[in-house]
């Protein structure tokens, strides 16, 4: 379980890549789609946590989701988000949820199924972030149960299956092979 | 060979029947051979033949950092295990950084050690004059070229006077100039006593100033081992079978025939990559004819890539008049790995999906370039070699009449580089116009018809080899040969990082402590979410404001112009709250499509955009007047954060310039690969796996480097395990601040 320092390496590197796209998602998927509905808003959220999906897949250790999102947090933030700090200590709370799901699984289950449920808390850490900072509180409760379900399930489609497909991917080319989460794949057949 | 340091009888590290094995894969078989201290000592072998591997399990990288299944007996001197005993230098002289300033990287070999930093300074500059550079230590090591890069490097190993100096091909990414320099600086290792072991492709140079050689066979086997003098007269024929050397016999350079009209044609070209940015191409004309094979020469930085890729059409030029062929300009990338689209060799080649029964021409294909048992593989797990040949076949697929290629043999043993010069012939042979971009000599003198030299985006040499090799000032200049001048310029690029400026750092907010005003700013920022009036959410937003203009040293503009694209936000959430905001049942509602705006929530809007203005705010406080190195230090020594996390995480997140500098490439690369191939949802995955598998294999390179400079143990445990270089900062004012900005806050709050 111990960490090595190629693991955390990666998970910089990794993360690092994710808080780039974070930052384009910031003004791509929050500009328009909010303004139709919130809850139709949510549907773009899980994006904001792939770092937390797919380092812990890949790497296999405790605390890495929630390191990964924090650094990818970080990095959005630095590169100048427009939600400036928040950034990061929103990536801190939805590291905090996916880290809950892994922990679950005593961090030992790491499967698609399992992936795609613990991105799916990560949402709930979203929810639970935007309640208190973004406002969420002061929507109708329908709107509110709407938000909280449809971010959960684009967490575990965007943040989960997508990980998923990347971590695959990356796997069959054999370069994960000093990675836990990457010896799975490279025997499978093409 | 007076260099030759009499042996120490001492054995440095025995080896009695070892064999290596990475997982199915056998690297070493077999091998029995005594390293006595003071034998310096040159590896040669074809690649894959497990020179990399051997230094590292003499070292004691294999076990320590590497895994590995090894068999048989070695004996290792203990003295070995001192930190800092053995100085490594790599191949790729980025991935074996980790700081991001040239003083902090000499250092950190010597923070692992836990020396004394009031020393360190000392020392760091005594290292880099060894090394022959001399360059500022606050300079970041981004922004030097290739050859100041891997001084820096041999630097950092020099400053901790290691006994036993590693060098696992420290030339492959130089321009000739820079390996000579490299050269000279190992000659004068080996003649101060030092132990040195170099594994290097371009060897010949080096068989004078090292007085041992060792030959690995292609199946990881000691073919021999003596003085290298000797091996050098004796086993030339065995270095040409295993594609060592280039083969001797005299090769016919065919001479077809020049078409009489050019193919291409560039007249008074000039190129730029950002549109206010410096011009790296300045009115270039010249004309490429059928039947040329056109190497194109120039140090690093030349404008040797830009060229190639303003003429197949790919960057557009900004001046002047260019006339391509009309059949289309075939472009070969630097890195083959941004060339492939599929997961099998087989497809790529086929250039489609082929199943289990690939086609005639492709099996002819597979052979030609040596690729036969590749064929179900994954292009991206094959070696460095099967992969530009694999690159190459799929440029070469495509029937063009000009093919560009940036530098195909860069780093490549003497086989693949000629199946790949032969095939270019053939191209050339029927007609077609080859240009090359390269540092290798060899290569031009050998293949080319015609050479061009670049200096600055300008060309200063447009003829035949034969002419260019009398002009030694011209050679010089385009760093083609040793300029005995000393070092290259230090400035290649722009510092990425260090954009705190000393105004900045002067200032009342950067003088704090990182960690510290992290904490205080995190808090501060946390008590945002309490604010439900206007007049509690304004003085919040007030706060970093004034902070900004008045205690960080950044001028009023830069503040205005880095919240500008918040006010689109600030709009978003005041829309947001105005039309979904709960409000109770008597609030008058105005309905506007399927909207309900309300007076209230407008309100509730406005306190949700100065909440997060004053986030935004504070944001901005903390990363202008925070460097990037400073604040994860100061995260292990505040917060004791072991230091393996905070280094590690730094080492990760110097390399993001480098991957922008990929990502753009890569898109490049796909648009001309991209094309003809289907998108479907997988290609959504696969699409950036070129960057991925790099950033993979960059990881595991960078985390080697770290441990192999002492980066193990107390050093990258505990944050007590270790020295740091630059004093700490935290103090009084610390609290001060803290406790100000949080009284602030709560005052806000307060009605």
């Amino acid at each position: 379980m111990q960490w090595k320092m190629r693991d955390i390496v990666l998970t910089a590197v990794l993360s690092a890549m994710s808080g780039a796209i974070y930052l384009g998602w910031d003004f791509l998927f929050k500009a328009l789609p909010p303004v139709v509905n919130p809850v139709a808003s949510a549907a773009f959220n899980g994006l904001w946590w792939i770092a937390g999906g797919i380092v812990p897949f890949i790497i296999r250790r405790p605390g890495a989701a929630l390191l990964a999102e924090s650094i990818g947090g970080f990095v959005e933030f630095a590169l100048g988000s427009p939600y400036g700090i928040q950034a990061f200590t929103i990536g801190i709370a939805q590291g905090l949820g996916i880290e809950l799901g892994f922990m679950l699984g005593r961090y030992r289950r790491y499967n698609l199924v399992w992936l795609m449920m613990s991105c799916a808390l990560g949402g709930i850490g979203n929810y639970i972030y935007s309640y208190f900072y973004y406002g969420v509180n002061l929507y109708s409760a329908v709107n509110q149960t709407g938000y909280l379900l449809v971010t959960m399930v684009s967490g575990a489609v965007l943040a989960g299956l997508l990980s998923w497909l990347v971590a695959r991917a990356l796997g069959r080319t054999g370069v994960l092979g000093n990675f836990l989460g990457g010896r799975e794949f490279e025997s499978e057949a093409l | 060979m007076s260099a030759l340091v009499p042996a120490q009888p001492m054995s440095l590290v025995s080896f009695d029947n070892v064999s290596v094995a990475f997982g199915r894969t056998r690297v070493l078989s077999e091998l029995n051979w005594n390293w006595r201290w003071g034998e310096s000592v040159l590896v040669v072998g074809p690649s894959g033949a497990g020179k990399s591997t051997l230094a590292a399990l003499a070292t004691g990288l294999i076990p320590a950092s590497i895994e590995a299944e090894v068999s048989g007996e070695l004996d290792r001197d203990p003295r070995l295990s001192r930190p800092g005993a053995v100085g490594y230098v790599f191949q790729d002289p980025d991935s074996q950084f980790c700081q991001l300033r040239v003083g902090e990287e000499v250092a950190f070999g010597l923070e692992n050690s836990s020396s004394d930093p009031a020393a360190m300074d000392a020392v760091v500059v005594d290292a880099l004059s060894q090394s022959g550079i001399v360059v500022p230590a606050d300079q970041e090591h981004m922004t030097l070229s290739g050859g100041n890069k891997q001084k820096v490097a041999l630097a950092s190993a020099l400053s901790l006077t290691p006994e036993v100096m590693v060098l696992d091909e420290p030339t492959a990414n130089l321009d000739p100039a820079s390996t000579y320099q490299v050269f000279r600086e190992i000659e004068r290792l080996v003649e101060s006593g030092t132990t040195v072991m170099v594994i290097e492709h371009k060897f010949q140079d080096l068989v004078e100033r090292i007085p041992l050689m060792l030959l690995l066979d292609a199946r990881g086997r000691l073919y021999r081992v003596g003085p290298s003098r000797v091996i050098m007269e004796q086993e030339r024929d065995w270095m040409e079978k295993n594609g060592l050397l280039p083969r001797s016999e005299g090769r016919v350079r065919h001479l077809p025939m020049v078409s009489p009209e050019p193919i291409l044609s560039l007249s008074g070209v000039s190129a730029r990559y950002h549109r206010h940015g410096p011009l790296s191409l300045t009115d270039i004309s010249l004309d490429i004819h059928g039947g040329e094979l056109v190497a194109l020469v120039g140090a690093n930085g030349a404008g040797k890539s830009t060229l190639l890729k303003v003429a197949a059409g790919l960057m557009k030029n900004s001046g002047g008049r260019i006339v391509r062929p009309a059949g289309g300009v075939g472009l070969g990338f630097q890195n083959p790995e941004h060339q492939f689209v599929f997961e099998r060799v087989v497809d790529e080649l086929a250039n489609r999906y082929v199943g289990d029964a690939p086609p005639k021409g492709v099996r002819q294909l597979l052979d030609l370039y040596r690729l036969g048992d590749q064929s179900a593989k994954s292009p991206y797990s094959l070696s460095q070699g099967q992969k530009r040949r694999l690159s190459v076949a799929i440029m070469l697929e495509h029937d063009r009449s000009l093919y560009c290629l940036d530098e195909p043999t860069f780093g490549q043993d003497a086989a693949t580089r000629h199946i790949i010069m032969e095939q270019l012939q053939e191209r050339q042979t029927r007609g077609a116009a080859v240009v090359v971009s390269t540092h290798d000599m060899d290569l031009v003198r050998h293949w080319a018809t015609r050479v061009i030299a670049l200096e600055s985006g300008k060309v200063v040499f447009n003829g035949p080899w034969e002419e260019l090799r009398t002009q030694s000032d011209l050679l010089r200049r385009c760093r083609l040969i040793d300029d005995g001048l000393g070092q290259e310029p230090l400035r290649s690029s722009e510092p990425y990082f260090s954009h705190t400026a000393s105004a900045l750092r002067k200032s009342l907010m950067g003088r704090l402590n990182p960690a510290w005003k992290l904490v205080s700013i995190f808090f501060a920022v946390g008590m945002t979410a309490f604010a439900h009036h206007l007049d509690q959410a304004l003085p919040l937003a007030a706060i970093p404001i004034a902070l900004l203009l008045g205690f960080s040293g950044l001028p009023v503009k830069r503040v205005l112009k880095r919240l500008g694209p918040f006010i689109i936000f600030f709009g978003l959430y005041v829309w947001m709250m105005t039309a979904y905001a709960q409000v109770g049942p008597r609030t008058p509602v105005f309905h506007f499509l399927w909207y309900r705006l309300s007076y209230p929530g407008f309100i509730d809007g406005l306190v949700l955009g100065f909440r997060m203005l004053s986030a935004v705010g504070f944001g901005l406080l903390f990363v202008s007047t925070v460097d990037l190195v400073d604040l994860v230090k100061s995260l292990s020594r505040e917060f004791r954060i072991p230091p393996k996390f905070s280094y590690g995480t730094l080492a990760g997140l110097r390399f993001f310039p480098q991957f922008e500098q990929e990502w753009q490439k890569l898109r490049m690369a796909r648009r001309v690969r991209g094309r003809d191939v289907r998108w479907s949802v997988n290609r959504v995955a696969t699409y950036a796996l070129p960057l991925l598998s790099d950033a993979v294999r960059l990881s595991e390179r960078v985390a080697i480097a770290m441990e192999a400079r002492g980066f193990r143990g107390a050093a990258a445990q505990l944050s007590r395990g270790r020295t740091y270089y630059h004093p700490s900062t935290a103090g009084w004012r610390d609290v001060w601040f803290g406790t100000i900005l949080l009284g602030a806050a709560i005052l806000s709050l307060w009605h």
